[in-house]
């Protein structure tokens, strides 16, 4: 835990870890709960300071926002190429009820 | 009863011949500044943001989820990123036709999406910067990125007038008063349209500047059209401060003046907070920034002069000419409108029906007869 | 390669049989042959239906990508949806699981290169994977897991395959944060497909080895304990019998809970690979899965028993064959013994005869089967470290701590997720559970170091707090969910919540705290909770 909060912490700094020469001196680490996503711009779990307070507020309002352009495909699904009919809801923070889970499970 | 819904209906009719006359009058003579803006699935609206009232709703045909869009100069024509990144599609606005459309998947084989568009100085030519893949039967093949001009007149079935490799990683093109086409990525380029070459105009991956790590700038949003202006957050560290130092990480505005062509980058404050999107003021004195909360930013002396949080997240700022103004949309259906003084808010306008804006951009056109 | 294969395909199953027909040592599990001509056949012809217009067939019988390729059950499953999903192709419910049983036998994964990545594989949410190459974890788990990549095995031109699918599925990927900053694509299609294919090559020696090795019959009857995170321990029995070929089975379950709770129940599993027990049970009318692992001999199994509805609410379990020359300790519970206190004990294994003995106490028998034995134990000295457990000539292969009293305790997971569900939308709660461990400092007396003696769980108050600052401001506390007294989290409903500043979701970020009293001693210990947004994409290796 306290490597993950040190290194959220740093998390902000997207790019700090690269040096300037556009070496990578040292690689960029921030862990995470398995399956969620390290690209903490802002973050589809956690946020780049480790909490959710800077997550898009509320998800419902990102959504399509990070859908669209396929930001978050493992855990959102994309509507540029995997998933283009996922929904075509107006008013996401009304509706999203109407959004649906997308792994056809077999059993 | 009956009178009543009588009255509702000519209330109706008073107000579309309102909307008309006003668009009308917006056209034609008058110097009127509208915003343009998209909405999901299929849905373009034009806001006279002084007025706090949706003029007009253009239906976009087939479309999904308008993404980027960039008026033609003389603000008739908005040309909007729709179908998951690959159509470009032309409408004009008085009349909500559909003049041109480009199909960027207009190779068999290929799969191509668009990250940036921007349009010549005389809106005769659409840059689009294309991603494409070779899907073969059993596998997909990725190819080099590529800009691809097309003739604004060049009808509904658009083909490329010429297309050139370009960098991979582009996400963001605008143009400077000059013609010159500046593509944002890796690095800021200066792109000659007729031959394809491009050459490095301010170097982002590789800038040499002082103590400063390999900064962050990820813009998606035009910021110029009322202060001729590119501007976007960037984020780097301060390589000089011990590590465990949270003020190592710093925040700073860069931006490219569209008329000058010279660049900028001014450092205002730590990096307490994530920004999405930049805007000047008119005076080029201050600037304002938004994503969760709203700043203003002292660009003479940099520094934050005042931060309040937003009603929720909001991807992008604009300005209205006067800068009394500045409006802040993007995610949901409402556009809040906040005193560039204060940053008390004025008002918002809401699009009819609340549909979801995305992705897409507000611009701010003025229409010229 | 493709005589290659065939020969060894071949002497494969001459191996089998002579195995199996030499195999009727009484006791031993009866082996059975691996992969039958006719199945052999009948795959081929699956694939070709079903695959064929775009994958190549050759005379072998051979597809291209597909036969370059191998594959956990799961995620060959992940990989034919991708098929429907992305190409629209219609696979019928019972060819996809065919297909998926085929794949995962001929071009599966050894025991050995599933080994280290089975926690995500058995549904497990709250944990962080081992970061053995910080690069290909930015490089791939910022986005899905590594298990998911870790899984599979391609040689270089299918990794970059891979890579160039990505490139041309995901819109994004060279724009996202931990992407952008570098030249993703070259990197991935070089050093990074270099890289995997050093890791993950398709051929291997483990699985020419697992290929030649026997599938073992299942059937029998079995021992079981396990754990329920937070509750306690289980214990119980499992019949297996033979249902239908060499890997389908039906099973049924008598089982013991935590506070006498019994629990009975059955179902049916499949075995993939030869070793991939995957089952599904009704118990006391709840739907159970299991993903589970056989060992190589076929005598025992591990891996988890979960609900179906709710993947997160678990029991690990091993379980052990039954065999009369087997006699063996599975389980103590509780797994340590505190002084001063007569405490009972139960001692779960095969075959347990003759006296039970731990070091260092008085006991008394109070029941003794040879599957169960429960005492009353008083520790007559204390230690402070570890003693041990034995019954007859079996000694428990697990120390048996005698303590005076808890030197501290720790909370697992210490940094763990939930996220809301429910509320009328398509995903249900994912619950966060949390247990506290209690600890020895060990001979240094120094807490955290290597000889640290884990006690086992602790009953504690739980509570839980705003983490920071910001947490507070926004009242995360209040919103985000509730804390069971067994230490499970359970979030608050999805949606936005037009209450909360921004009309934001239900989410929270929380500090849990676990307070441990015993004897006028007060321990306290801490772990993070991000109570976080939903997934819309489940698939089974996230």
């Amino acid at each position: 835990m306290k490597r993950l909060k040190a290194l959220n912490k740093k998390a902000h700094q997207f790019i700090l870890s690269t040096d300037k020469e556009g070496d990578k001196k040292e690689v960029f680490a921030m862990q995470n709960i398995a399956g969620c996503t390290t690209s903490t711009d802002p973050g589809w779990e956690v946020d780049p300071f480790g909490g959710v307070a800077s997550l898009c507020q509320p998800m419902e309002a990102d959504l399509y926002g990070c859908a669209d352009p396929c930001w978050w495909p493992a855990a959102v699904p994309d509507t540029v190429n995997t998933y283009p009919n996922w929904s075509k809801l107006e008013d996401t923070r009304k509706n999203w009820r109407k959004l649906e889970s997308v792994f056809p499970e077999d059993d | 009863m009956r009178n009543i819904s009588v009255q509702k209906t000519i209330i109706k009719i008073v107000i579309s011949s309102l909307i008309a006359a006003s668009l009308f009058l917006g056209s034609f003579g008058f110097a009127k500044e509208l915003l343009v803006v998209g909405a999901r699935p299929d849905k373009l609206f034009i806001v006279d943001m002084k007025a706090r009232k949706v003029l007009k709703k253009i239906i976009i045909p087939d479309s999904t989820g308008p993404q980027t869009i960039i008026p033609s100069p003389d603000g008739k024509i908005a040309y909007v990123l729709t179908n998951h990144m690959r159509q470009i599609v032309g409408i004009e606005l008085d009349e909500g036709k559909i003049v041109f459309s480009a199909d960027l998947d207009y190779k068999d084989d290929e799969r191509t999406w668009n990250y940036a568009i921007a349009i010549s100085p005389d809106g005769k030519e659409l840059y689009s910067y294309d991603i494409p893949t070779r899907i073969h039967l059993d596998r997909y093949e990725s190819l080099e990125p590529r800009l691809t001009v097309f003739k604004t007149d060049a009808g509904k079935d658009a083909k490329p007038d010429r297309s050139f490799a370009m960098p991979r990683r582009i996400h963001l093109m605008m143009v400077a008063d000059s013609g010159a086409l500046y593509a944002m990525g890796w690095d800021f380029y200066k792109v000659d349209v007729k031959t394809g070459k491009y050459e490095t105009a301010y170097p982002l991956r590789n800038w040499k500047l002082k103590n400063l790590s390999q900064p962050d700038a990820l813009a998606f949003w035009p910021s110029w059209d009322n202060n001729g202006i590119f501007s976007t957050p960037i984020y780097y560290a301060r390589t000089d401060i011990p590590e465990d130092d949270m003020s190592r990480f710093r925040t700073g505005v860069l931006s490219l003046n569209l008329k000058t062509e010279k660049f900028d980058m001014i450092e205002f404050q730590a990096a307490p907070e994530i920004l999405f999107t930049t805007v000047y003021h008119p005076d080029h004195k201050t600037a304002y920034a938004a994503y969760n909360t709203l700043l203003k930013i002292d660009l003479v002396n940099p520094k934050t002069l005042k931060r309040i949080p937003l009603e929720h997240t909001y991807y992008q700022t604009n300005i209205s000419a006067d800068g009394t103004e500045v409006y802040v949309g993007g995610t949901t259906c409402d556009i809040a409108v906040y005193s560039s003084k204060d940053l008390s808010k004025k008002g918002q306008v809401l699009l009819p029906g609340c549909p979801d804006m995305g992705a897409t951009v507000m611009r701010i056109i003025h229409p010229k007869d | 390669m493709q005589i290659k294969k065939t020969l060894y395909l071949i002497l494969t199953a001459c191996l089998s049989f002579i195995l199996f027909s030499c195999s009727s040592e009484k006791n031993e599990p009866k082996l059975t042959s691996n992969i039958t001509d006719e199945v052999k056949k009948a795959g081929i012809e699956l694939i070709s239906e079903n695959c064929s217009g775009c994958h190549i067939a050759s005379k072998q019988g051979s597809f291209s990508r597909i036969s370059a390729i191998r594959k956990t059950p799961e995620g060959w499953d992940m990989n034919i949806v991708r098929m429907m999903i992305f190409h629209g192709v219609e696979i019928e419910k019972s060819d996809r699981r065919k297909l998926v049983k085929y794949l995962s036998d001929t071009q599966g994964l050894a025991p050995s290169e599933t080994a280290g990545f089975r926690d995500i594989l058995e549904r497990k949410h709250n944990v962080i994977e081992p970061t053995e190459d910080q690069d290909l974890m930015n490089m791939c788990a910022r986005c899905h897991t590594y298990t998911r990549v870790a899984l599979q095995r391609r040689d270089v031109n299918e990794w970059q395959n891979l890579v160039h699918m990505h490139l041309g599925q995901w819109a994004s990927i060279e724009y996202h944060m931990l992407a952008r900053e570098r030249d993703w694509r070259a990197d991935a299609l070089g050093s990074v497909s270099e890289k995997l294919a050093k890791k993950y090559p398709f051929e291997t020696e483990a699985w020419n080895e697992w290929q030649k090795t026997p599938w073992k019959d299942m059937s029998g009857e079995w021992r079981i304990i396990g754990h329920i995170a937070g509750t306690g321990d289980i214990e119980g029995t499992m019949s297996i019998s033979k249902a239908q070929g060499n890997d389908q089975y039906k099973t049924s379950f008598t089982l013991n809970f935590p506070k006498g709770e019994k629990v009975t129940g059955g179902g049916k599993a499949l075995v993939y690979s030869g070793y991939e027990w995957r089952g599904t049970a009704k118990l006391n009318d709840v739907k159970y899965r299991q993903i589970w692992a056989a060992s190589s001999d076929g005598n025992s199994m591990k891996g988890r028993f979960f609900k179906k509805s709710n993947p997160e609410e678990g029991i690990e379990i091993t379980a052990l064959r039954k065999q009369d020359t087997v006699h063996t300790i599975m389980s103590v519970t509780p797994s340590s013994l505190a002084t001063r206190t007569e405490t009972e004990i139960t001692i779960n294994g095969i075959n347990l005869s003759g006296d039970v003995h731990i070091e260092g106490t008085k006991i008394t028998v109070k029941s003794q089967t040879p599957d169960r034995i429960v005492i009353l134990a008083t520790a007559e000295s204390t230690p402070d470290q570890s003693s041990k457990v034995t019954i007859g000539k079996s000694t428990y292969d697990k120390a048996f701590p005698i303590y005076k009293a808890v030197d501290y305790i720790k909370i697992t997971p210490e940094y763990g997720i939930s996220r809301v569900g429910g509320g009328g939308g398509a995903t249900a709660k994912v619950k966060a559970q949390f247990e506290a461990i209690g600890y020895l400092n060990g001979k240094d007396g120094v807490k955290g170091t290597k000889d640290d003696i884990r006690l086992g769980m602790v009953f504690v108050t739980w509570s839980h707090e705003n983490f920071n600052e910001d947490a507070a401001k926004m009242q995360d506390k209040k919103y985000a969910g509730i804390l069971t007294k067994r230490g499970t989290f359970i979030p608050a409903i999805a949606g936005p919540n037009p209450v909360r500043k921004y009309g934001t979701n239900n989410v929270g970020d929380l500090r849990i705290i676990a307070v441990y009293e015993k004897n006028g001693v007060k321990l306290t210990a801490e772990a993070h909770l991000i109570a976080t947004v939903q997934r819309w994409n489940n698939p089974p290796i996230p």
